[in-house]
């Protein structure tokens, strides 16, 4: 965590950047204009769900689709005309495209036989990739021999073998089962440390995306959304989309006070509105089940607010208890989740809760 | 086993048996004729000889007729599986408008009736202006067999997946090296068992041969030919060493396409 953090201080050049590309099959606009900047050596996850986009923005920058317009850059220069065999890039497919003919050894060197390296390089790099994705003894199997682990590990093999500067890995973990799948994160996650290649990687996996990626993008109907750390679209979603795509929330309607226009009203109290969020109309205010504590009656520090619940139910959840509460005078339900320690055992039905929030945590969204 | 399934099984053996002697009878006869000496239109058969196999070899008119249908056949199988290769390559390799349109024109020859096929193509060349010769044969042949190769090649390409193709792009491979590396060895077994069946379909054409058929001849013309002055016994010679050819071709495309079913994955 800390060491994220401090490599998150160095400013990090972008390999990639998308300027307004956009891709429209015959009338169909399947994505709508796209900016997107891909930092050297990071883990850049697209996210989203079935058809909103993030095939094609992988395909387009690997060459596999032409945008319909749009600029796409490899490190400030226009990559569009720059045929797929050119491109600097390598791609781990979602079928893994091995080739059946060729044993693993052999895929895993075609790339370095096609770019005329010497035998003796080849062997060598060959071998060491092997080693890397745990196939040595595999080297001479053929594709159909393997398991779906294996035939993944050896996709991959064969595309960090050349060396590129960026992976791009199409939903790589889509078919493996629920284990297999776990562990290939964190082989990943680490192999990407280690060899310090960015990754742009695509899954509709919210878990897999928050657990793996330096960064998130997160697209909706041809559209990209938000970009951003794991923890910003986590705590700091900018619509009510990406508020409601991660894990549990609480959505809560909010107006605007009558008398004061920079004063938001909602069941859990007054806000003030923030500058980024303007315009009139309604508002959804979005805050997460654990950012709510218990209020033990002590001060207040600067920016908390205090506000009752009624309690409607308790779910035990092992190391957190989750309550749902009724807040405001629409009796509004929200949930809050607590440590279990915290919760104690005394709590009934029917009683009067307070709890104890941040405003820094209340995320003011445009409603609709 | 019950007796039931006993008796069934056996049944079935001699129905099996039944149809294939009734399927290589013929040809065996012929083999066996091929080796024994002939007095007064019957066989001797106390007088095994290879002299069928001498004088097989000194009739150059039926040799050279043989050796014509192996070139034309050759000729014909490696033109349409180049144009087959090229075109169906083409056709995969992004949407191409006009597929179903070109497809049907290939398979067209195919199912016409081969007069109609014969007496289009002599007329075409006459236009034109060219000679019958082997070459007008030659070009007959590939039109007919176009539809078999292609057919073949297009089948076996359509399983091969798209994201090969593209794999091998993305790996820095330019179009022709993904041709000759990832597409072609895919295709060895397919391109072996069209060529072998191409072949033996060019080998015995003789509707379409006999309108383009000019001075020289093929070995079908040439028996055709020969029917009408009554066959010589070399003929068994020359029936036994073409069967033996076959057949051993038969296992080899048999075998080829045994190794590639099993590598499928
Ligand atoms: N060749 C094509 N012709 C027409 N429409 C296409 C084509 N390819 C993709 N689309 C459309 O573009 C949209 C986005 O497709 P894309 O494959 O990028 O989605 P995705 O986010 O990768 O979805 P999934 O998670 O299902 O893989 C879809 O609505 C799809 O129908
Ligand atoms: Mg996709």
């Amino acid at each position: 965590m800390t060491a994220a953090l401090s490599e998150e201080e160095v400013v990090r050049p972008n390999v990639i950047q998308l300027v307004g590309v956009t891709k429209s099959y015959r009338n169909l606009n399947v994505l709508k204009p796209v900016d997107l900047d891909i930092k050297d050596g990071e883990f850049l996850t697209i996210l989203g769900p079935s058809g909103s986009g993030k095939t094609t923005i992988l395909r387009m920058i690997g060459g596999f689709t032409p945008p319909t317009s749009g600029r796409i850059l490899l490190r400030g220069a226009d990559i569009s005309q720059v045929p797929i065999f050119r491109r600097p890039f390598n791609t781990v497919f979602q079928d893994y495209a091995l080739f059946p003919h060729m044993t693993v050894a052999k895929n895993v060197a075609y790339g370095l036989r096609i770019r005329r390296r010497p035998a003796e390089e080849i062997k060598t790099k060959v071998a060491a990739v092997l080693e890397t994705v745990n196939l040595t003894d595999k080297a001479e199997r053929y594709p159909s021999e393997l398991s779906g682990g294996q035939r993944q590990r050896v996709a991959l093999a064969r595309a960090i073998v050349c060396e590129p500067q960026v992976i791009l890995l199409d939903e790589p973990l889509a078919a493996l089962d629920a284990e297999l799948r776990r562990s290939m994160q964190e082989f990943l996650k680490d192999l990407q440390r280690r060899i310090r290649t960015t990754f742009v990687f695509i899954t509709h996996d919210q878990e897999e995306a928050i657990s793996m990626s330096d960064r998130i993008a997160v697209m909706d109907h041809g559209n990209l959304i938000q970009v951003g750390t794991p923890q910003e679209i986590y705590y700091k979603p900018r619509t009510e989309f990406v508020a409601k795509f991660f894990g549990e929330n609480n959505l809560l309607p909010a107006q605007p006070d009558n008398n004061a226009a920079n004063i938001l009203e909602s069941p859990l109290g007054k806000h003030s509105l923030p500058a980024s969020a303007k315009g009139g109309g309604s508002f959804l205010l979005a805050i997460r089940p654990e950012s709510f504590s218990i209020h033990d009656g002590s001060e207040l520090r600067q920016g908390q607010s205090v506000c009752v619940g009624r309690l409607e139910n308790v779910t035990f959840l092992g190391a957190t208890t989750q309550l749902s509460l009724n807040v405001g005078k629409a009796q509004q339900t929200i949930k809050v989740r607590v440590p279990t320690g915290q919760s104690g055992n005394n709590l009934a039905f029917g009683d009067d809760v307070p709890l104890r929030w941040s405003e820094a945590d209340v995320n003011v969204l445009p409603r609709g | 086993m019950t007796r039931l399934e006993r008796l069934t099984i056996a049944l079935l053996w001699v129905v099996g048996g039944f149809t294939f002697m009734v399927l290589y009878a013929p040809a065996l006869i012929v083999i066996l004729f091929s080796f024994f000496a002939m007095k007064n239109h019957q066989i001797d058969w106390s007088n095994f000889s290879l002299e069928w196999y001498g004088r097989l070899a000194d009739n150059s008119q039926l040799l050279a007729a043989l050796y014509n249908s192996i070139v034309v056949g050759i000729c014909a199988v490696v033109s349409a599986t180049i144009i087959s290769l090229a075109l169906a390559y083409y056709m995969k390799t992004g949407v191409r408008r006009g597929r179903a349109y070109v497809e049907f024109i290939i398979f067209l020859p195919f199912v016409l009736p081969a007069i109609i096929t014969g007496i289009s193509l002599l007329v075409a060349f006459r236009e034109i202006g060219l000679e019958r010769s082997l070459i007008t044969v030659t070009i007959g042949h590939i039109v007919l067999i176009l539809a078999v190769v292609y057919r073949m090649v297009t089948i076996r390409l359509d399983t091969l997946e798209n994201s090969q193709i593209e794999a091998s792009l993305d790996l820095g491979a330019n179009g022709l090296e993904t041709f000759l590396y990832v597409v072609l060895p895919q295709l060895r077994s397919a391109l072996l068992t069209s060529s072998l069946l191409a072949f033996a379909l060019s080998f015995d054409e003789t509707l379409v041969t006999f309108f383009l058929v000019g001075g020289e001849t093929t070995l079908p013309m040439r028996l055709w030919a020969m029917m009408r002055t009554g066959f010589t016994p070399e003929i068994n010679a020359l029936v036994s060493v073409v069967l033996c050819v076959t057949l051993l071709f038969a296992a080899l495309g048999a075998m080829s396409l045994r190794e590639s079913i099993e590598r499928k994955p």
